[in-house]
């Protein structure tokens, strides 16, 4: 129902005429995202999400949000925010909800160099930051959606794993302080923000508030808007400025001194996770995760074509079990012991490094990029057939890893002989070996699908509720991401102590009018 | 007797005690808090007993204060602030249910000691994750919910650290299980699937365990964690870099966090370290005299397939960093103490003697968390409160200690007294509960014990109002230890 | 290809917002940073590429219908190509096609924006976009001894185009281009009065019919002077009658050279010589029809294949035209061998080079908004320290020019022939 008018001038009042607006052809992109089908489990025809929002608003600061808010309480509309906006939960999905498109408020607030902190609002891309921080040797976490996503969303809000986990971790692990906007309106700030407005500790006083925030995903603008938030940063062992040459597409990194980028190879899952065991105790490596043949061959190519002439070479298909890995060091010393190691792991893993790949000309230069902001994913897993998604996620150990990929493999070999997916070999991603693996690794089989193919799209979407079930069953894990919203949670939950039941009292008592869209989350007790 | 029936049925008549003795020794504790005594003390043995006895609570209104370390205790969060609670003893529980080797990981009940601890991890060629030399009678689980920082930095990757999951019973009595325990399946079907409950986020969109961290036991009652342990090193080189000053060893910390060097990652005045190190108190003050000022302690592991390799590249670097900071990296100090005793030291709890108590008898501490750079300046600061109370600056130990991968910095001052000089005590008191000067200078009191609370909670309102909304969600009825923080 | 042609490429674009980015390669950090002028300005996700993506899909499955506010979606945008070539970065999709096929299917069903309605009555009536008489298109050559191609034979065509002619200010621009053809010793020739509009501009407004007109007397005009080579100092021009030309099936027999590019010849031919110095810092903005937009066309006719289950090929192979072989090297060559020029280049260049904001009609439907683009591009200019931005159309040179006045900058806005000239 679109807004009425006393709302819509109480909004207009807040952010100004030119940054409210309902024309539908602005709302239609606020209401379209890849994956919308498997993901809301909608009819493959649809190609929308179910609800669209009745306006989009454009605040440009945090005490706008907070009106905006107070706006929402009184007139029982909700709002949802929205960053750089590249996953489902990002999007409006309830009725009467207003996109609170975060884009003006984009700035790098504050980069402390020595205590390895940045201080950032929505808008800033991971590519932003990244660039920004390099120039001080640090560098931030990076998802695997890359360089156009907002890293604050992916703190504060929605996923976190990414190819350098292994040495950043996951977004919900990063936080160091939050500025909030409640869905009431009032504004928290968390830990020593709160406290003395220094935003180098989240947690406390006491409890920790941002357990409430976030868990393994994120609230996806349920409960509130974050405004301000800040993160840690990583050492960065490399220049203060990227170097490239070539032009589109293929942009070739110069790789610097004491880096390296190699994508080692394995016979088998298992024998690839034997070798991951031993690369996080020996701690030596600056970043690495799995090479997913598809991928890798469509980034190290400039197009469909020119992968689909590299893939009948047979080279990628034979490095069917890899691993992409950035070596990184900050002395000769460290550099030399992780070339070593490496040398000395594949040897007693039965590993190698293919020299055909090796040669493949964007081969090395695509595998650094991809570690460094993740931003070749584009290529890797759109480009070939428009979408992707995920079956039998689920995040502990890289044994766990292991088996759930057979699991993912098995699943998805009915659909990908059917012709419905890409004919990948051992399509899934992972190894995101968090914190050197000591909280786990990720893994998550991936589908390829075409999302203008009605055939495609209604076999991601059978596969996307499929595999929940499989992964419970197998005890793989709760399915993708442990999945988001009332539908997801209604077959996880009973599965791991009803903790939609905690979420839904959550939702209740933060969020008592209901003035903050729920959609990705889940409905008030 | 109504009361110690139903807690019998629960518990076990061998485990429920309201004996005046008993009754008196967990009224109070080392801190400053007022002593409550309780109508009763249990001491389960099992998770099902802990659930019966939070639902029974529930229906009862009775408060249940939470208590899994052995006497002393030192913070007040276990002493009861309200009359009629029933203390629940966790010491007992002291199964190490599970150490899996391969995923680093372990599981342990509440009362499993660092020492017991210690000892079965290194069986299987593994080492904990250790704060500095904790008391023989602390509980690993208590130390990990109170988010007392480790010693290894670079090993801390979050404030959570190096808690993953955990079983918790909640102030409603439902049994949760946090993170990636949470499910599928029971724990035996997960170690079979080759689950080790090592991811803590979760379940879902909510990280039960932060709010269950740092809550003092007002939100629920644990009863086991799974926690990040280390592989054992085969090699361990460590480093005394002696200074005068603090802020001379403040460039170099930095330095090492900033290209990834080093373990052990702390420092210390002479009073604390000799605390630590001497054999007793005899020693103390001859061994304080002998030391610098300051020490940073450094250390380096080797691990893995090349532990060699690892240790000696970053044994370079480290003396590369120290010399560009124009320090000094030893092995040994001039008096003789070896910078390996001190990694042995810090690799195990205590002795007899609590090391905080060595020097006078008691010590009662301030600890909060700022970030490195401002580490003077807090040491200057309390130094000069100190001095204005009439309290020695030399009984003043100083502990820094870089957490989150050196992102902030839990700064603690020991204040060591004489528990029978009643002046002296006062004195301490008097600077432990206003510690108002230190929070306005951006101290953050994360951990707010007894007073701490009121102050922190009063300088964040918002904060407070939503916790409170947070303990209506996980303990309805208030009966979890009601009184402590903001509720 | 009709809008509807381009459904399953709306389908396909997830949303990754590269288009509205510079290439992270390029270490785009907190500032220039963004590609699109158009949400760069307007900020909701609608104006850029995939937000045009989104609501044509929107449109196709009849979830929205023509309102003003999608018009003003559709056509605040420059036509640019920056989104085009930064989604080509990673895909292989077509949105500046999409693009196109939008503003024609928009003028088909008769929804168009008044202001280029008038352009468009200008053209018809005057063969030129600047609403203006086509008897003064030759002025800018008075004086000037130079052959009429309309009365003799040449091989060598100089086009000076719409906005060089009609635009006084700008005269110098083909006079020196003149002046320094015939030193090089080329027999260089105009049409003067009787030139006619390339027909590009219109095209990239939706109204695809008049090129075609445009190039077929064009070509004929061509044929009967005996040209060999056109040589054009105005990007939107080198545009049109290389790869507009191309794409409507009507490539021209003769070589079509931007100034720039002839002027490297002649340099590597010895015909000209760089001798005195020009003490100047400059910087060098790529015009889009230039640039990324001024690579040759590559026909294709065929059908989507599909491969490896899923896998989108084309049959025959397509060959993406990613911006990769634009002009960007002729023109950097040329200031890099002026003696006392110090080239240092902007953030945002070559194939990722921020729009000037004259292009897509917006001067004329919205020249605040124009000129607003153009100012964002002179602030990214001044970081350079340049005393100058240097660039290679008059269709820019004006926009920039409009912006240093309005805002009373001291900064130059020069052609890069005017360096050229002091050079020799």
């Amino acid at each position: 129902m679109a807004l009425t008018r006393e709302a819509y001038r109480a909004l207009e009042d807040i952010v100004g005429p030119e940054n409210i607006s309902e024309e539908p052809a602005n709302l239609a992109g606020y209401a379209y995202v890849f994956m919308v089908q498997p993901y809301m489990q909608t009819p493959a025809e649809e190609y929308f999400m179910p609800e669209w929002p009745v306006a989009a608003l454009l605040p440009g600061c945090t005490e706008e949000v907070q009106a905006i808010q107070r706006v929402c309480n009184k007139y029982g509309i909700k709002s949802h925010a929205f960053s750089t906006g590249w996953f489902p939960g990002s999007l409006a999905g309830s009725p009467d909800t207003i996109a609170l498109d975060m884009r003006r408020m984009n700035r790098i607030i504050d980069i402390d160099e020595k205590n390895m902190i940045a201080v950032i609002e929505p808008y800033v891309a991971v590519g932003q930051l990244h660039v920004e921080c390099i120039k001080k040797g640090l560098r931030p976490h990076v998802i695997g959606p890359g360089p156009t996503t907002s890293s604050l969303a992916s703190h504060a809000a929605c996923c976190g794993m990414g190819p350098s986990s292994i040495n950043t971790s996951h977004s919900s692990r990063n936080i160091l302080g939050v500025e909030w906007v409640l869905s009431t309106g009032e504004l928290l700030k968390l830990g020593s923000l709160g406290q003395s407005g220094e935003w180098f500790s989240a947690d406390g006083p006491g409890p920790g508030i941002r357990g409430i925030m976030r868990g393994y995903m994120g609230s996806f603008g349920a409960l509130g808007t974050f405004t301000k938030i800040s993160i840690k940063l990583y050492p960065w062992p490399g220049p203060d400025k990227h170097e490239s040459t070539g032009r589109s597409p293929c942009y070739d990194p110069i790789i610097p001194e004491r880096m390296s980028s190699y994508i080692c190879s394995w016979k088998s899952w298992d024998d690839m996770h034997e070798a991951q065991y031993m690369i996080t105790e020996a701690e030596m490596t600056y970043s690495g995760d799995r090479a997913v043949a598809a991928w890798h061959g469509a980034m190290m190519t400039e197009s469909n074509q020119e992968f689909y002439e590299l893939w009948q070479k047979g080279i990628l298909q034979k490095n069917a079990f890899a691993f992409g890995i950035i070596l990184g060091g900050y002395s000769d010393g460290e550099i030399a012991y992780q070339e070593k190691c490496l040398k000395a792991i594949l040897e007693k893993t039965g590993g190698w490094i293919d020299e055909d790949l090796e040669k493949v000309p964007h081969a090395k230069g695509s595998n650094y990029w991809w570690h460094l902001w993740g931003g070749e994913i584009i290529k890797g897993i759109f480009r070939g057939t428009g979408s992707f998604f995920c079956a039998a996620t689920g995040d502990d150990t890289i044994d766990n890893a292991c088996f759930g990929s057979y699991l993912g493999d098995k699943l998805m070999k009915p659909y990908v002989d059917g012709g419905q997916f890409l004919q990948e070999v051992h399509n899934v991603w992972g190894s995101n070996l968090y914190e050197q693996a000591t909280i786990g690794s990720h893994h998550e089989p991936l589908y390829q699908y075409d999302p203008f193919d009605i055939e495609s799209t209604k076999a991601a979407i059978k596969l996307g509720f499929d595999s929940v079930g499989a992964a419970i069953t197998e005890g793989v894990g709760l399915g993708f991401f442990e999945n988001a919203g009332e539908m997801a949670h209604s077959m996880t939950s009973p599965h791991a102590h009803d903790f939609h039941k905690y979420m839904k009292k959550i939702k209740r008592v933060f969020d008592p009018n209901t003035a903050s869209d729920p959609h990705g989350y889940c409905e008030p007790e | 007797m109504a009361q110690k029936d139903d807690l019998t049925k629960i518990i076990g008549k061998d485990n429920v005690f309201d004996d005046q003795k008993t009754l008196e020794a967990y009224a109070g504790d080392e801190s400053f808090v007022i002593p409550v005594r309780p109508s009763c003390v249990v001491k389960p043995t099992k998770n099902t007993e802990v659930q019966e006895l939070i639902k029974w609570a529930n229906e009862t209104g009775t408060p249940l204060v939470p208590v899994s370390s052995g006497a002393p205790h030192y913070r007040g969060d276990t002493v009861p602030s309200t009359g009629g609670a029933v203390v629940v003893d966790l010491s007992g529980m002291k199964k190490i249910i599970r150490v899996d080797r391969r995923n680093r990981v372990a599981m342990i009940e509440p009362g499993v000691t660092f020492g017991e601890l210690v000892d079965a991890l290194d069986k299987e060629g593994l080492a904990a994750h250790m704060p500095l030399v904790p008391r023989s009678t602390k509980s690993v689980v208590g130390s990990y919910l109170e988010r007392e920082p480790i010693t290894m930095p670079r090993h801390h990757w979050d404030p959570q650290d190096p808690l993953l999951c955990m079983e918790v019973i909640f102030g409603d009595g439902h049994l949760f299980m946090t993170g990636s325990a949470a499910g599928p399946g029971t724990l035996a079907q997960q170690w079979e699937n080759k689950r080790a409950q090592i991811r803590p986020m979760g379940p879902a969109q909510t990280d039960f365990q932060r709010v269950v961290q740092g809550s003092q036991g007002t939100m629920g009652i644990v009863t086991w964690l799974s926690i990040k342990c280390r592989v054992k090193p085969v090699l361990k080189k460590s480093f005394f870099v002696p200074a005068q000053k603090l802020e001379d060893l403040i460039g170099l910390v930095y330095k090492m966090h900033k290209v990834l060097l080093g373990d052990d990652i702390l420092i210390l005045n002479n009073h604390n370290l000799a605390c630590i190190m001497a054999k007793d108190s005899s020693e103390v003050a001859t061994l304080k005299d002998a030391l610098p000022p300051y020490v940073l302690f450094i250390s380096a592991e080797g691990r893995g397939v090349m532990p060699e390799d690892k240790v000696a590249y970053q044994v370079t670097d480290i003396k590369n960093a120290a010399q560009a900071n124009g320090l000094t990296p030893l092995e040994a100090l001039p008096c003789g103490l070896s910078a390996d005793d001190v990694a042995a030291a810090l690799a195990k709890p205590s002795g007899e003697i609590y090391w905080k108590n060595k020097a006078k008898g008691a010590c009662r501490d301030i600890f909060f968390l700022t970030t490195l750079d401002h580490t003077p300046d807090f040491v200057k600061a309390m130094c000069a409160q100190a001095e204005s109370k009439g309290f020695s600056p030399n009984d003043i130990g100083v502990y820094i200690q870089p957490t989150v991968n050196g992102t902030s910095c839990h700064v603690e001052f020991n204040l060591n007294c004489d528990s029978n000089n009643k002046a002296e005590m006062d004195k301490v008191k008097g600077l432990v509960n206003n510690s108002m000067a230190l929070a306005n200078m951006g101290a953050f009191f994360s951990r707010p014990y007894g007073s701490w609370s009121d102050m922190v909670y009063r300088r964040d309102g918002e904060t407070a109002s939503f916790l409170r909304k947070v303990k209506t969600i996980f303990d309805p009825n208030k009966i979890m230890n009601p009184g402590k923080l903001c509720f | 290809m009709a809008l509807i042609d381009w459904k399953a490429d709306m389908v396909r674009c997830e949303r990754c917002s590269n288009c509205k980015w510079v290439p992270w390669q390029k270490g785009p950090g907190q500032e220039f940073a963004q590609v699109c002028p158009s949400i760069s300005k307007h900020n909701f996700h609608a104006y850029s590429g995939a937000g045009r993506y989104h609501s044509a899909l929107a449109y196709v499955t009849d979830k929205i219908e023509y309102t003003d506010g999608w018009l003003d979606i559709i056509y605040h945008c420059q036509m640019c190509g920056a989104c085009d070539i930064t989604c080509k970065t990673n895909r292989d999709m077509e949105p500046q096609e999409m693009l196109l096929a939008l503003r024609a299917q928009c003028v088909e069903d008769g929804q168009l924006v008044p202001e280029l309605m008038a352009v468009m009555e200008g053209l018809k009536a005057e063969d030129n976009m600047m609403q203006a008489k086509k008897a003064d298109r030759g002025n800018w050559a008075k004086g000037l001894k130079i052959k009429d191609l309309t009365k003799e034979k040449g091989e060598v065509l100089y086009f000076a185009g719409c906005r060089i002619s009609f635009d006084e200010s700008l005269h110098k621009v083909a006079k020196t281009a003149i002046s320094v053809l015939q030193k090089a010793g080329v027999d260089v020739g105009i049409f003067g009065t009787e030139e006619a509009c390339c027909g590009g501009r219109s095209y990239e407004m939706g109204y695809q019919g008049e090129i075609e007109s445009f190039s077929e007397n064009n070509a004929a005009m061509f044929k009967a002077a005996g040209i060999k080579k056109i040589v054009v100092s105005c990007s939107d021009c080198y545009h049109a009658f290389k790869v507009l030309y191309h794409k409507i099936d009507r490539k021209l027999d003769v070589e079509v050279l931007h100034i720039t590019e002839y002027i490297a010849q002649l340099i590597k031919e010895g015909k000209l010589k760089f001798s005195k110095n020009v003490p100047l810092r400059v910087t060098y903005h790529d015009p889009c029809h230039l640039g990324r937009l001024g690579e040759d066309w590559i026909p294709w006719k065929g059908v989507e294949k599909k491969v490896m289950g899923q896998l989108c090929l084309h049959d025959p192979p397509k060959v993406f035209r990613r911006g990769k072989y634009g002009i960007y090297d002729a023109p950097r060559d040329i200031l890099r061998s002026i003696p006392g020029v110090k080239l240092t280049e902007m953030k945002r260049i070559e194939e990722y080079s921020f729009c000037c904001g004259a292009g897509g009609g917006c001067m004329d439907s919205d020249p605040d908004y124009s000129l607003w683009v153009a100012k964002e591009r002179v602030t990214e200019a001044k970081t350079t320290g340049a005393e100058a931005m240097v660039t290679a159309c008059g269709w820019c040179e004006r926009n920039f020019s409009d912006a240093v006045n309005d805002s009373g900058d001291a900064l130059k806005i020069l052609d890069i022939i005017e360096l050229v000239e002091q050079a020799i």
